[in-house]
């Protein structure tokens, strides 16, 4: 076989494997190679898969078909059953003592084979109708906690879904034996880590007797700009992965990977995670439907599974995609070369101002702060180029379109807080800040909020002094603090370099390029810009909501 | 009227100051703005978690900026020279407390949504929906403008009658919102009545009525009439605590026409005596805010709804915005399903005062745990020795028992709507058998665990 036919077939696996799969075809086409999985291995080594209960979430494209593919394959072998259940295929309202029937077979074959142990996996389980939900709530967990050890209930659902969060609220929180399963608390306990997992970068929860594995949560510890190598690593492993389970193995397209792969990771680090339009705010890895078939980097895309197949298939169909990977991959080389020791908080607002550019948000710099009203922004641009001279600070602003059907703005206030040679705050620094407050720049209700960009740990007491007392528990509410000397070496030189956009050797960064490295600053680097709790505020208030 | 008398301080009841549907017309316009309607709503979730109500917002103060001009054009073709008397005190004022009126109100709401309360339980189902409420608040104004010297309540009953021959769960759902903006926009008219309530909880009213008519009965030809007597003592009493001359009483009823008027219960809401003997809705309020008081070692009663809903800055202040909000809308919940139900309920106000009064009696003061039987034997008992169970008993035939009282679902919600806003001074426990089921996750429990300290130190800062 020619070298380019053996890619372009690589090419026509790529394109299959990035539609919505039945767990049947997955199956056949999945079933070489699964211990090398990169993402299966992590999850089986946190020790998910030895609980009685598995919870699978990811946004689209994130292989939770897959996963439980790899559940059936990885304990049938220990001679454990397997049943698929097919969630959406119980929205129909004949069905309704379906599940009811198949706890009832599972359960009369337990009692009568002590050493038979069944996997009970049902896919989508958030589009199951409202009296499957009753059973899964009462009858599957109850078989569950009576036959534990030989029982294992794998539930895979979308997180973008509205049903899947009511599934973990009421469903797995409020089952009878919840406390069993998920410890003290169920319910808030369970959310409450969903929520944090993306953040805390931990795809797998154990609870007492169940596992929660959020996999875009496995990809949010690859979307750093620190683990690039790991992203890399893990883009070349499945591609491997991939290449074994095509029809015919093709170790050209492993090679070329291999030569390109920190570029390709650059560029899979500009999809933009999303944020679920509830008061929990998760954030998820979500390819809107809108970039089926679009080039691969839009901010629709996600880094995930599907993510990096389109990626791959972009790389190997388009010539700029592999031009673009070349260049990345030249970047990033540069990149671990450069030796920047700290950048200032005017230097990460300079590249969240170009970001936003790039991204079409709205940045205003230099707005009198007695303008700003929460009516509307044009209102602001009107009442800020009235010809009046406006007393008092100036400041920046970032307007960001919260929920759509709304017609809900986000308003950010970006304020820097400035060192003196010696290292302090400047009190005028301090002053400005305090008449920022005092004037109700931050207001949580009007979601105005005032992003304080600190240049170390520090100088958090200066925010403290500025704000005085009876302000400080606004902090975390609507006063939020960015803090800038927890970025890496790596992270400032990407910072450098954004600001810049010329490489050390005198050499321009592309067009196209730059807008990759934009949309990192809004997707990744703003997960590393975090407060004092761990917190990526920023993050928090930049990323779309899920249309 | 000239400027002279407008500030003499004693006269609490004037037209344009005391008119309930000018104080409409101040909510109406804050929640007819979608923009804002969202700012509320977002900040009532914050009072009730930092303290914070707002006041210092852009959103409030272009409220305020605007509703003057708002209330003149609604009001200008019944009320001719209204400019005169809306001055910035009267309009600064009204306007604080529309927002914090509809601050508490939707924090109330959150509360409930928190501890999985069923809509319609507590408070009627479109509660809350601010939208909803809008075109019946708007014809309510209508009737009231579209000629001169409408009769408030004709005016009400008119505008409601039209909902309820389309909508009659929207005309229904209304009555406790005009309620409590009643109550809230009226809070000195209110505080007069208050005070009326305090006075005549003590025996010592009845006491002075018969000796009065006993001297009387020894003046030749002097009838005995010792009901008369009463009646004329306490209307009397009332014009006094509402700084009234006797001949103005009717003005009173125009500054709480909600609250008198809308009450189906009342065979007729417009006579005095049943309000004098046998009101519910504000002595309930009284009752609630004294007993409350008297845990906190406050010199003074202060019967001042003010204090309750305004904000807070400090710790524990989220706690105890939210326990003023239960406790203010504790007597709403009481009247509206007496109203609705013809059911008497627990509300999460005398949870509190009950646990705080076993507290006080056993002499504990760490952490104690009572059951639920002695907690609702201890209701009864409060309700009784405050004159609230004769009052309540007859708008109800409801049985007053202790097992009747906890086995009713508003027993459980008032304590999930305790526990669930952060008061975090009780908590469910079991010591014996989990005879009821706590919202919204249906934690089984039979007993209270009371933190006496805890909830002693949230209580005073309700009253600061």
């Amino acid at each position: 076989m020619s070298q380019a036919s053996c890619i372009n077939d690589f090419i026509k696996f790529l394109g299959e494997i990035t539609g919505r799969l039945s767990f049947e075809i997955v199956e056949k086409r999945f079933s070489k190679a699964l211990d090398e999985n990169p993402v299966f291995a992590n999850i089986e080594r946190e020790g998910a898969f030895g609980k009685n209960i598995i919870i699978i979430l990811g946004g689209r494209g994130c292989g939770k078909t897959l996963m439980i593919r790899y559940i059936k394959y990885r304990f049938t072998k220990e001679g454990w059953e397997f049943k698929y259940i097919d969630g959406p295929a119980f929205k129909d309202i004949k069905s309704p003592d379906e599940l009811q029937q198949i706890i009832s077979e599972q359960e009369s074959m337990l009692t009568k084979d002590p050493s038979y142990r069944i996997i009970l996996a049902i896919d989508d389980v958030a589009e199951v109708n409202e009296i499957a939900r009753e059973k899964l709530q009462k009858d599957a967990t109850e078989l569950v906690r009576k036959y534990s050890g030989r029982v294992k209930l794998v539930l895979a659902s979308q997180s973008e879904r509205i049903g899947t969060l009511e599934l973990l609220k009421i469903v797995l929180g409020q089952a009878p034996s919840a406390e069993m399963f998920f410890g003290e608390n169920p319910e808030k306990s369970i959310i409450d880590n969903f929520k944090s997992s993306y953040v805390n970068r931990r795809p797998v929860i154990l609870f007492r007797g169940a596992a929660l594995v959020n996999l875009d949560a496995y990809w949010s510890r690859l979307r750093s700009l620190n683990m690039i190598e790991g992203l890399a690593e893990a883009i070349t492993k499945l591609t491997e992965f991939y290449a074994k389970n095509s029809d015919a193995y093709c170790s050209e397209t492993i090679e070329k990977v291999n030569s390109y792969k920190h570029g390709l990771a650059l560029l899979a680090l500009s999809s933009i995670p999303k944020i679920i339009n509830d008061p929990t705010k998760i954030i998820i890895e979500y390819r809107g439907a809108e970039s089926a078939g679009a080039r691969f980097g839009g901010p629709a895309s996600a880094l995930n599974g599907l993510g990096i197949a389109e990626l791959l298939r972009a790389f190997f169909a388009e010539p700029n995609i592999e031009r673009l990977a070349d260049e990345a991959e030249r970047i990033y080389s540069k990149l671990k070369e450069f030796q920047v020791s700290s950048v200032s908080v005017d230097d990460v607002k300079e590249v969240l101002r170009k970001a936003c550019e790039a991204l079409h948000i709205t940045f205003l710099t230099g707005i009198p702060a007695s303008s700003i009203s929460p009516s509307s922004f044009s209102e602001i641009l009107k009442q800020a180029g009235s010809g009046r001279r406006k007393y008092g600070p100036r400041v920046d602003i970032i307007e960001v379109k919260g929920d759509e059907l709304r017609g809900e703005v986000k308003y950010i206030v970006l304020f820097s807080l400035k060192t003196d040679k010696k290292n302090y705050v400047t009190s005028g620094s301090i002053n400005k800040l305090r008449k920022l407050v005092q004037a109700k720049i931050p207001s949580e209700a009007e979601l105005r909020y005032l992003i304080v960009l600190i240049p170390a740990k520090m100088h958090i007491r200066a925010l403290y002094s500025a704000l005085g007392f009876a302000e400080i528990k606004r902090i975390g509410r609507d006063v939020l603090v960015v803090l800038i000397d927890s970025l890496s070496s790596i992270e400032n030189a990407f910072i450098y370099l954004v600001k810049t956009e010329v490489l050390n050797t005198g050499e321009k960064i592309s067009q196209e390029l730059r807008e990759v490295m934009h949309m990192i600053v809004i997707s990744t680097l703003t997960l590393s810009l975090r407060d004092v709790a761990g917190v990526p505020q920023l993050t928090y208030l930049m990323l779309p909501y899920i249309s | 009227m000239n400027a002279k008398k407008e500030d003499k301080p004693r006269r609490l009841v004037e037209h344009v100051k005391t008119d309930p549907f000018i104080d409409l017309a101040f909510v109406l316009h804050l929640m007819s703005d979608e923009d804002w309607r969202q700012v509320i709503k977002r900040q009532a979730e914050i009072y009730s978690t930092t303290g914070d109500i707002g006041e210092n917002t852009t959103t409030y103060h272009t409220y305020k900026n605007k509703v003057k001009q708002f209330v003149i054009k609604t009001f200008q073709n019944i009320y001719t020279t209204i400019e005169n008397y809306l001055s910035e005190e009267v309009i600064s004022k009204k306007a604080t407390r529309a927002w914090r009126a509809l601050i508490t109100l939707l924090a109330s709401q959150q509360l409930m949504e928190r501890a999985g309360i069923e809509v319609g339980e507590l408070l009627p189902k479109g509660y809350g929906q601010l939208e909803n409420l809008i075109p019946v608040i708007e014809s309510i104004i209508k009737e009231k403008t579209s000629r001169k010297r409408v009769e408030g309540p004709e005016a009400v009953k008119k505008a409601l009658r039209n909902f309820r021959a389309d909508d009659t769960a929207r005309a229904d759902d209304i009555a406790p919102l005009l309620w409590w903006i009643n109550l809230v926009m009226e809070s000195e008219v209110f505080e007069g009545l208050f005070k009326y309530h305090f006075l005549v909880s003590k025996n010592s009213i009845k006491n002075f009525t018969k000796t009065a008519e006993e001297i009387l009965s020894e003046v030749k030809g002097h009838r005995v009439d010792f009901s008369y007597m009463e009646y004329e003592v306490l209307k009397a009493l009332l014009s006094r605590c509402t700084e009234l001359r006797g001949q103005y009483i009717n003005k009173l009823q125009n500054a709480t026409l909600f609250v008198k008027y809308l009450r189906k219960g009342v065979k007729d809401p417009e006579r005095w005596d049943w309000f004098l003997q046998n009101e519910t809705l504000t002595y309930a309020i009284t009752v609630y805010m004294t007993e409350l008081q008297g845990f906190s070692e406050l010199k003074e009663k202060e019967l001042n709804l003010s204090t309750l809903i305004s904000p807070r800055r400090g710790i524990h202040d989220g706690p105890a915005s939210a326990l003023s909000t239960l406790t203010l809308m504790s007597p709403i919940f009481m009247q509206y399903v007496l109203e609705a139900r013809g059911e008497i309920i627990v509300t999460p106000a005398d949870i509190v005062i009950a646990v705080l009064r076993i507290a006080k009696s056993r002499q504990e003061v760490e952490d104690f745990v009572v059951n639920v039987h002695d907690t609702a034997e201890e209701i009864i008992r409060f309700w009784d020795e405050h004159d609230l169970l004769r009052r309540l008993k007859l708008y109800t035939k409801d049985e007053v028992t202790p097992e009747a009282l906890y086995s009713k679902k508003s027993f459980t919600y008032s304590l999930a709507l305790i526990i669930n806003a952060g008061v975090s001074g009780i908590y469910v426990s079991t010591e014996k058998k989990p005879v009821l089921q706590l919202p919204p996750r249906g934690i089984g429990f039979d007993s209270l665990y009371v933190r006496t300290q805890q909830l002693l130190s949230v209580t005073k800062k309700v009253w600061r």
